[in-house]
């Protein structure tokens, strides 16, 4: 009996003190932010401060934040670089949730959600508000925010961290560089194109530049709905794989079973770097749909202020530099600089961006997305 | 020793109740709210059958059951016809040479299923293995790609099935009384007349036995089809996990899990019902 109630006590004393740490992170939730946050191209600005003043500054010391990634190179630059600068700043503890975002999940879960922050892609971040799973974001408590560009915080429910573009990689050695999205219509590639599945990311983005390409119009208008299936009928033809992972593409562009794929700039790019110099990114007449990656936080979470800790540290100059330079993806903080070789290989800057292709999603409704899925599996999945 | 007896049929009961009321949980719970949300108007909440029409009035949606149903099939067939001589070898088998032909079937079921379907990934393309053996063979004039085809899928569920049959039919193969083959044998009957006419009828019920558990688990496979279909070959665990996880369709989903569970339970049945009819007649 004695031997419960130590327990007991015991138990309550952790108890209190988790609740003390808890009752401090909310006050103090922005200096971290504040003193760590450093341009890494100019090493002259960074501020380095003590080392006792650090760790009297962790104010979500003992606490967890959840956050899901996709896995692969974007997983690894979080993993190698955000987590470990993220949790000596904070003094949380920081799990990865492999996987795309598990949006069902988080509606089935209510309450209780399994995970706290989310890296979601237009589509999800639509869905996540749509389906009430994600939360309005609090930019007012994020110092990185005012270093936005005004792209990329247009949305209350999901704040870009970076974007990419979704083009051509094709096979130098083996074709001409395409010109055009419809290059992919070209019958000398009969089984050897390599499109992206509408659930993979990429369908959509397909679609729609179906529609500009043939009929100078998007998606958004539906009358145009009819010719652009036609036109992915005449397409699947020339289909070699309907894509779901990018390495899948990867491998078969680099054993040549396929010639031209739609691709991710900084997948292409991670191809050439590793010395597949006969993979390249095509430079295309009707422009690029632009890729943005988006955080969202769990409408639910239980830690909500290092939720929005993380999403602050994610749009911050370090983790968007990480990712600009591991993974090519161009930051949405205009004060990230990256280093001039690295450039061309994404969309860096605001006037860069502002030429990129966005399809307005939010546009269709839910039962014209259900359509438009139907649609597609009828013309890839017969 | 009545007391002892007592007590063990005692214990013997709850071994059924916790499993049962395990299973009670985890499966018949979800299954009654599966088949609630079938037939529930996800905006009214009223009963409503739409969901199921819509299932059956689209030709797509029945091509893609018949599509599930035929490749599991498929996948049967070639397990029993790989699996039964594998099973029949094994379970002649004595000492440590059994030992070691039970070890390498059950060894690909220690490797993930994911992992399994990586290494076919990599044999089944165009530049693949499979293509180059097959020109060699002169099966296929030029390199073809089979990942992203209907064979793909087959070779991939065949893979997983094939370790399950075989293991199940070792045990019926055993259950042959050896003096029933010597005595056809001694009658002058050859090998082939007494596999056909003695031992194929004999371990029947382990044919059938080990083909429903293949075409059960290979009608529900998810991940063979994902990472071998290459995208194209649509079946109906991908379609409901599409309508889950993308569309957020629950009650679709929902219906399309029902009439998938309720077409494979009646192919089960209707088996089952054929094989004891068949039995009884022999």
């Amino acid at each position: 009996m004695k031997r419960e109630m130590a327990m007991l006590a015991l138990s309550a004393a952790v108890a209190l003190g988790c609740i003390g740490c808890g009752g401090n992170s909310g006050k103090d939730e922005q200096k971290p932010a504040e003193t760590e946050t450093k341009e890494p191209t100019e090493s002259s600005e960074k501020t380095d401060g003590n080392a006792d003043d650090t760790t009297s500054e962790k104010p979500f010391a003992g606490q967890t934040v959840r956050v899901t990634s996709w896995g692969g190179t974007y997983e690894e630059t979080l993993r190698n670089i955000v987590k470990p600068a993220f949790e000596e700043r904070t003094g949380a503890t920081m799990e990865i949730v492999l996987g795309s975002a598990p949006l069902a999940q988080l509606k089935a879960e209510g309450d209780d959600p399994s995970v706290d922050v989310l890296h979601v892609n237009y589509y999800e971040m639509m869905n996540g508000k749509l389906l009430g799973v994600t939360k309005e974001l609090d930019y007012d408590a994020m110092s990185n925010a005012p270093d936005l560009y005004d792209e990329a915080k247009e949305n209350e429910y999901g704040v870009i961290t970076n974007w990419g573009t979704r083009g051509f990689a094709y096979r130098n050695d083996l074709i001409d560089a395409p010109t055009s999205w419809k290059d992919l219509w070209n019958p000398e590639y009969a089984g050897k194109v390599i499109v992206s599945d509408v659930t993979f990311g990429g369908g959509y983005e397909l679609a729609e530049m179906a529609a500009h390409a043939f009929f100078d119009t998007s998606l958004t208008d539906k009358s145009c709905w009819d010719g652009v299936f036609e036109k992915l009928e005449e397409l699947a033809p020339n289909v070699y794989m309907v894509s779901t992972q990018h390495s899948d593409t990867d491998t078969a562009l680099i054993n040549g079973d396929a010639v031209i794929a739609i691709h991710t700039n900084g997948r292409t790019a991670m191809l050439s770097n590793d010395g597949h110099d006969e993979i390249s990114y095509a430079d295309l007449e009707e422009g690029l749909p632009g890729m943005p990656t988006y955080v969202a936080v769990a409408k639910n979470t239980k830690v909500p202020e290092l939720a929005n800790e993380l999403v602050n540290e994610l749009i911050g100059v370090e983790a968007e530099y990480a990712y600009a330079t591991n993974n090519f993806y161009a930051p949405s903080n205009r004060k990230c600089e990256v280093p001039e070789e690295l450039q061309p290989f994404m969309p860096y800057g605001e006037e860069a961006i502002q030429k990129l292709i966005f399809f307005d999603q939010e546009m269709i409704t839910e039962e014209d997305r259900a359509e438009f899925v139907d649609r597609w599996n009828k013309v890839f999945k017969n | 020793m009545k007391q002892k007896e007592k007590k063990w049929t005692y214990v013997n009961k709850w071994y059924i109740i916790l499993p049962l009321a395990f299973l009670m949980v985890i499966y018949l719970i979800p299954l009654g709210r599966m088949l609630w949300l079938s037939i529930c108007d996800k905006e009214t909440g009223e009963y409503t059958a739409e969901y199921f029409m819509a299932f059956f009035k689209d030709g797509y949606y029945i091509g893609v059951l018949s599509r599930t149903l035929i490749l599991s099939l498929w996948s049967v067939v070639f397990c029993i016809i790989m699996g039964y001589p594998v099973a029949y070898k094994v379970a002649h088998m004595k000492g440590w040479k059994r030992s070691i032909a039970t070890t390498f079937l059950v060894l690909p079921l220690w490797v993930s299923i994911t992992i399994r379907m990586f290494g076919w990934m990599a044999i089944l393309p165009k530049s693949g293995v499979f293509s180059i053996i097959l020109q060699a063979l002169h099966i296929i004039s030029e390199p073809q790609n089979f990942l992203g085809s209907n064979v793909g899928v087959i070779m991939g569920l065949i893979h997983c099935g094939l370790p399950y049959f075989a293991m199940i039919m070792i045990s019926p193969i055993e259950n042959v009384d050896p003096y029933v083959e010597e005595a056809s044998y001694v009658f002058g009957a050859g090998f082939v007349k007494t596999f056909f006419k003695v031992t194929l009828p004999l371990t029947s019920p382990g044919i059938v036995s080990g083909a429903l558990l293949v075409f059960a688990l290979n009608t529900a496979a998810f991940m063979v089809p994902v990472m071998l279909g290459g995208g194209k070959v649509m079946v109906m665990t991908n379609m409901i996990y599409q309508q889950t996880m993308f569309i957020f369709d629950w009650n679709f989903a929902a219906a399309l899990s029902v009439v998938l569970l309720f077409v494979s339970m009646f192919i089960v049945t209707l088996s089952s019902f054929l094989s004891n009819k068949m039995r009884i007649q022999e």
